[in-house]
């Protein structure tokens, strides 16, 4: 198996587990859910619109559909009064089951199925090729976009450290000091749509919301500082995703689930042995 | 319409059974998502759908068909492992259920389609059908499924009625559910155990990714026509029947159309009306409202500036159109339309030098003079106000005061006769002395 | 002098339905301020609004005379120690290194300076020794300390503290009091709410009786008289709260169009 894959599959957790970080330390985990499931649609109607897969286009729908989940949650909770949980429930079935009416009624046009949207095609996007800028190096044709990705994500990171952490750990304290925690908000939830919609089509859904949710709660059992539960995640994001992926390749089945699985072994081990080390524990 | 039934298929008696069936299923599992939803759970429901796949893979690929019942048995023991680790998830360490649930979630998700991959490349024969456990193919029920599945759910049906005392009670009330004997653990775990049932009798009709919606969306609707429980299940009962008959018919039609997304699609459609029209919290009806309160508030405000003039200038005078601008600032165009408007009421009259009031009307103006001034006294008296304070929020007091508030109040105030300006309180009788 | 707080007609809803009835008072600057009242009474949604946390329906404050944007940095919310989730990655110097964000400052540097003020912060509420412990496992009053701390650190000259004395160990009562009298000699104005009778005569100087509406404003004792007592812990006068339930059901408005104060 390429080693390309592999490279890809650990840049794509790293800017997943990152930007789900800040999901998870909000109690937010489950937009992650959320949004994962609702850039489908706009997934296929960029791509029947522009023809063709892994433009910008494709990306600016993804976007869009992201924010507009994201949106109606917010809608249907404050406008009607739906309860939080159902809100996000109600607006992510239905943004999904749309994208597969899409899929299914252009199947032929659109060159993803209903398969592709739960495994991802990460061996399969191995197999188109392009230059990497500026290097002899042949990749993935979906690798470029990944890497500025988690640029992208590395950026707002370091940048917006303390603003995420102040509205994240004390919403109410940063608003009384004048910070604005709706920038904040969209800003952490925007970066989340961002990555999902990129590791989207390589790991498909569900392996999204675990890379997302899975390392920063493993990181969040065993640290006392915010840096050093991000170091941690990328750890455990890393970790999780070499094992899966040569467990998978190993057993034969499929990446995307194995890697997922991988992480919640990896989370439950750590979970058990925090417990038996309690008097070391750091909580 | 006969040639309608016979492309639907409905003149097969399996078709009849399979929409029947789904539609018996979806309202057994929205009346659980009824008791879920009001206990704040509903995601709930993805997550146990979303890790009940490893069971479901696990037991084709163990019994090497597929067969409902061995499909049941394993759903259910994977559901009840997805309860488990949530519970001790949050139980030992700090994370927030909802976290919780998107771990559990995504990693037995992840399981499940290892064994998935592991179906697929051992070339059973039944290995394609398994697809439809996804997203859901109502076409591929059989009558002796829907049989086993059906089962599920009447049990479900029975544990919910036999608890509907103690569920109702944690719903709305955990505090008191808890001084009345009622254990919120005990019955959250059986909505937790219900809720399981709920979820597996669904999967092959609607499919466990879109499980979810079917024990959210119907209960999330019903809540926005009605506040009683009994109403809220009938109607979300109701919703899921109708939605997975449609939905069904709909992918029928179509080849090789899953049947859950359709089913989600006419639910969103039927929630996006109630947002737009329900009577209870609807955008159209508190659009609604907020114009008729502001017809309210200019009409009443005419009245009470004709009934002022009137106290100032005498019984007989009729006002012209400068004469009401003077004393209250109203648009040329509000004037016009205000006046038009309690004209076809009859409440103003329109002489030779100008508008006056009606009997009505004057019973009308000297109501809103009253409740503004009561409310004034209101204000200093109880609420230690200074005079130069309490007009303005007397000023929008005056339209919402009803007519047994209205009594309380000169109840409390002991029928006054001056407001704190000095001003006299107009009554329609004489007030009690 | 200008009040260090000025209400005007102040009326707050919560969820559409009005919690605060025309509030209208002034506290003074360098005194220790008491809002006292029971619970449900408003208290916290008086503080969200002198914060700018809420809107109002109608009404205005001024602090130190000017709108709150003009004078932000002159003053310190503490909220209450329930608003943030203990387990959260931070240590007891993160959460105080706090007192020196603003929206300006984000994305600079801490400096030494920074580093320093938070240092005498922690040391004034007598928790130098726990700077690098971890927030989840500090007992409630030393949470509520860290939370003084972190205020201390921004360096301002009115406090707003959100019932800072519920659920905190005497020690920590003692040492937060004594911290307050402090900071009152140095000229600072403290506003804090209170829901505890017994002790609030013997702590402030100027007491606010709430109750959905204000029953009395003043010196401590000139508002804790038994009638006035009585008419705030009474129980809730009905009209208001009947009005108050009619107003969110048929979606009123509290102000009426064009009638709106700055």
């Amino acid at each position: 198996m390429n080693i390309w894959v592999l490279i890809h599959a650990i840049i794509i957790s790293l800017s997943c587990s990152l930007a789900g970080a800040f999901l998870v330390l909000r109690h937010r985990a489950m937009l992650a859910d959320a949004i994962s499931h609702a850039v489908l649609p706009g997934l296929v109607i960029a791509f029947l619109i522009t023809g063709s897969r892994n433009t910008p286009g494709m990306l600016a729908g993804a976007i869009a559909f992201g924010f507009l989940c994201i949106f109606l949650v917010e809608f249907f909770k404050r406008k009607v009064k739906v309860t939080d949980d159902a809100s996000i429930g109600i607006t992510f079935t239905s943004l999904f089951a749309f994208g597969i009416i899409l899929v299914s009624k252009y199947a032929e046009q659109v060159d993803l199925d209903q398969e592709c949207v739960l495994h991802g095609e990460i061996t399969f996007s191995a197999l188109q090729r392009m230059h990497f800028p500026f290097t002899q190096w042949m990749v993935p044709n979906t690798f470029v976009t990944s890497v500025f990705t988690l640029l992208a994500v590395v950026l707002v990171l370091l940048a917006g450290y303390r603003g995420l952490f102040i509205t994240s750990f004390h919403p109410e304290y940063a608003s009384s000091i004048g910070i604005s925690i709706g920038f904040w908000h969209y800003l952490s939830s925007g970066v989340a749509s961002m990555v999902t919609i990129v590791s989207f089509e390589a790991v498909g859904a569900i392996l999204v919301i675990a890379l997302m949710v899975i390392p920063s709660a493993t990181a969040w059992l065993i640290s006392r500082r915010l840096p050093e539960m991000l170091w941690k995640t990328t750890m455990f994001a890393i970790t999780g995703s070499v094992a899966g992926f040569y467990l998978a390749i190993w057993l034969n089945v499929s990446i995307a689930g194995t890697i997922a699985a991988v992480l919640g072994v990896q989370f439950a081990m750590v979970l058990i042995l925090k417990g038996s080390f309690r008097h070391r524990s750091i909580h | 319409m006969y040639a309608l039934w016979n492309t639907l298929g409905l003149d097969e008696p399996n078709m009849r059974w399979v929409l029947f069936g789904t539609a018996f299923l979806s309202a057994v599992s929205a009346w659980v998502g009824t008791f879920t939803y009001l206990q704040k759970k509903s995601l709930l429901g993805d997550a146990i759908a979303h890790g009940i796949l490893p069971g479901v893979a696990g037991s084709f690929l163990l019994s090497g068909q597929k067969n409902a019942a061995y499909i049941m048995i394993g759903a259910l023991v994977w559901g009840f492992l997805t309860v488990l680790a949530i519970e001790w998830i949050t139980r030992k360490s700090h994370l927030k259920p909802s976290t919780a649930m998107a771990i559990v979630l995504s990693a037995f998700f992840g399981l499940g389609m290892m064994l998935l991959t592991q179906i697929q490349n051992s070339g059973l024969p039944d290995a394609s059908g398994l697809q439809s456990f996804l997203f859901g193919q109502a076409a591929s029920l059989l009558p002796s499924d829907i049989l086993v599945y059906s089962i599920f759910a009447l049990v479900a049906l029975i544990v919910l009625l036999a608890l509907y005392r103690s569920l109702t009670f944690v719903s709305f009330d955990k505090a008191g559910a808890q001084s009345m004997g009622f254990s919120p653990q005990t019955s959250g775990t059986v909505l937790s155990i219900l809720v399981v049932i709920a979820t597996a009798i669904g999967i092959q009709s609607i499919g466990l990714i879109l499980m979810a919606a079917l024990l959210i969306t119907p209960a999330a609707i019903a809540r926005m026509w009605s506040q009683r429980l009994w109403t809220m299940l009938m109607l979300a009962g109701g919703i899921a029947a109708v939605s997975a008959i449609s939905g069904s018919l709909i992918s029928f039609s179509g080849k090789s159309m899953p049947t859950g997304p359709w089913i989600v699609m006419v639910l969103f459609f039927i929630f996006g009306f109630s947002v737009l029209f329900s009577t209870h919290r609807g955008l159209v009806q508190r659009a609604f409202q907020k114009r008729k309160n502001r017809q309210i508030i200019q009409r009443e405000n005419l009245l009470k500036a004709l009934y002022h003039l009137r106290e100032q200038k005498g019984e007989q005078a009729e006002f012209t159109f400068e004469e009401i601008q003077k004393k209250r600032m109203f648009s040329e165009n509000d004037l016009q339309r205000i006046l038009g408007m309690l004209k076809r009421k009859k409440w103003v009259l329109q002489g030779k030098n100008g508008w006056t009031l009606s009997g009505e009307g004057l019973n009308e103006g000297r109501r809103i003079t009253r409740l503004h001034r009561l409310w004034e006294l209101y204000l200093s008296q109880k609420m230690r106000l200074k005079e130069d304070h309490i007009h303005p929020i007397a000023e929008s007091m005056e339209h919402i005061i009803t007519e047994d508030l209205e009594a309380q109040l000169l109840h409390e105030l002991d029928y006054p006769e001056l407001d704190p300006h000095q001003k006299r309180i107009p009554y329609d009788t004489p007030a009690k002395s | 002098m200008t009040p260090a707080i000025d209400i005007h007609n102040l009326t707050a809803s919560y969820e559409r339905k009005p919690v605060l009835w025309e509030i209208d008072c002034q506290f003074p600057q360098g005194k220790l301020i008491g809002i006292v009242g029971p619970n449900g009474s408003g208290k916290t949604t008086l503080l969200k609004n002198i914060m700018g946390l809420m809107k109002p329906d109608s009404g205005y404050i001024r602090i130190f005379g000017e709108k709150l944007d003009k004078v932000r940095h002159r003053v310190s919310y503490v909220p209450q120690r329930e608003t943030v989730d203990w387990d959260f990655p931070a240590d007891v110097m993160d959460v105080v290194l706090m007192g020196r964000y603003n929206p300006k400052k984000l994305f600079g540097r801490i400096s030494r300076e920074d580093k320093d003020i938070a240092i005498e912060a922690l040391s004034r509420v007598n928790m130098l020794e726990f700077a690098n412990r971890h927030i989840s496992q500090l007992s409630g009053g030393q949470q509520q300390r860290v939370f003084i701390a972190r205020s201390l650190a921004q360096k301002a000259d009115l406090y707003l503290m959100d019932e800072p004395f519920v659920g905190v160990d005497a020690a920590s009562e003692d040492a937060i009091l004594n911290l307050l009298t402090e900071m009152k000699n140095n000229g600072k104005t403290v506003v804090i709410v209170h829901h505890d009778l017994q002790t609030a005569y013997e702590y402030f100087d100027h007491i606010a009786l709430l109750n959905t509406r204000l029953v009395a404003s003043g010196a401590a004792e000139e508002v804790f008289t038994s009638d006035l007592l009585q008419e705030a812990y009474g129980g809730r006068l009905t009209v208001l709260s009947r009005i108050g339930e009619l107003i969110a059901k048929k979606d009123f408005p509290i102000r009426e169009k064009g009638q709106e104060e700055n």
